[in-house]
């Protein structure tokens, strides 16, 4: 007897009840979905209180620039508001669901930090190499590299080598999978 | 080497993928497995609310560990340990003295010879004729049956030796047979 048949026969030959299964379903969805704590939601609020200062902050500075600022403090008022937004409509959406992903907020969370860490390393440099002054200029170059390899480099470097991991793994995976089912189908 | 079987492949994706920050792979990889689980736990518990019961622990306990697994494609039989551990918590807290799975009396080593086969029945009675084996006789094949396991797999997921698990195999399927044929186990 095929072991997958005889897997699918023992199945069929019981079927689930389906009240049981539907509550079983609304317990399970805890599993990969964590219910945000009172002090979290405070903690959360506080963060969106801060994100949308910092939104109407930089709209006002960009809008208040916009002629006479120099590109690179353009840009990093964009960067800066680009940021805040992100920040400002991730804490809303998480307060709403009041649940978090196991995984996915907490990832999304992540690498929106890691491409501002990413963002404001480069303009530093950028600002640097700009600045009219070589002294404030090459104070800034060095604040943009300590600050790159202190924080932008071991958490991108980490990340990195993670997601590439990861990624080689999942391929080799995949690859393995397509034999072992091309093997099934074929027995 | 061991040919890879396309459900423990398929999990080990899946577990990776859940590592990547995947939305929905823990939620592919919790469906893929409820029915075979829930078929288990209903062959060591007194009740379908029991194993439903015993199999949101056993996520709850997979989730917290599943970081901690370092051979993704061994995730079905330590999955199946998991599931067992919390069958057997179940058990204990509804009867404190009752034996322990699969400690329901001692085996006679295999006969000689090739195994009882079991070809041709139909599922439903191959399914009531499982119920009336022993509990070690049973889970020993409904492991075998549902996931093709190795004796050593079978081992390692209810903490008996090989040794055992091949009796329990053999003795099972000759009972399961004669139950199928009409006679008694």
């Amino acid at each position: 007897m095929n072991g997958s048949n005889l897997r699918r026969g023992l199945l069929g030959a019981e079927p689930p009840s389906d009240d049981l299964q539907r509550a079983y379903r609304e317990r399970l969805r805890t599993l990969v979905e964590r219910p945000i704590t009172a002090a979290e939601r405070i903690v959360q609020a506080t963060g969106l209180a801060i994100g949308l200062g910092l939104v109407v902050e930089f709209v006002r500075l960009f809008l208040g620039h916009r002629a006479d600022g120099r590109p690179v403090a353009l840009v990093g008022l964009a960067i800066g508001l680009a940021f805040s937004i992100g920040w400002s409509v991730f804490s809303i959406a998480l307060l709403r669901r009041r649940t978090e992903h196991v995984r996915w907020h907490n990832y999304l969370r992540t690498q929106l930090v890691g491409a501002f860490t990413l963002a404001l390393a480069g303009l530093m440099l950028w600002a640097g190499l700009a600045a009219p002054d070589p002294a404030r200029g090459n104070q800034l170059i060095l604040f943009g590299l300590v600050f790159w390899a202190t924080l932008g480099l071991p958490f991108y470097v980490a990340q990195m080598v993670r997601e590439s991991t990861l990624r080689v793994r999942q391929d080799l995976l995949r690859l393995e999978l397509a034999i072992a089912e091309q093997g099934t189908a074929d027995a | 080497m061991k040919e890879s079987r396309p459900a423990a492949v398929r999990s080990a994706l899946l577990i990776l993928q859940h590592r990547s920050g995947s939305r929905t792979a823990l939620t592919e990889l919790v469906e893929m497995w409820e029915r075979p689980l829930l078929y288990y736990l209903r062959r060591l518990l007194d009740s379908e609310a029991d194993a439903w019961d015993a199999l949101q622990e056993t996520w709850l306990r997979v989730v917290r560990a599943l970081d901690r697994l370092r051979d993704e494609r061994a995730f079905p039989a330590w999955l199946y340990s998991i599931a067992r551990n919390a069958a057997l918590s179940s058990l204990r807290r509804r009867r404190p003295d009752a034996t322990p799975l699969g400690e329901d009396g001692t085996e006679e080593p295999p006969a000689a010879g090739p195994e009882p086969s079991l070809d041709g029945w139909d599922m439903r009675d191959l399914h009531a004729a499982l119920a009336q084996l022993r509990p070690a006789h049973r889970e020993a094949l409904t492991l075998h049956f549902l996931e093709d396991f190795s004796v050593a797999e079978i081992a390692a997921i209810t903490g008996t030796p090989e040794g055992t698990v091949k009796s329990r195999l053999y003795h099972g399927r000759r009972a399961l047979r004669q139950l199928l044929e009409g006679g008694d186990s």
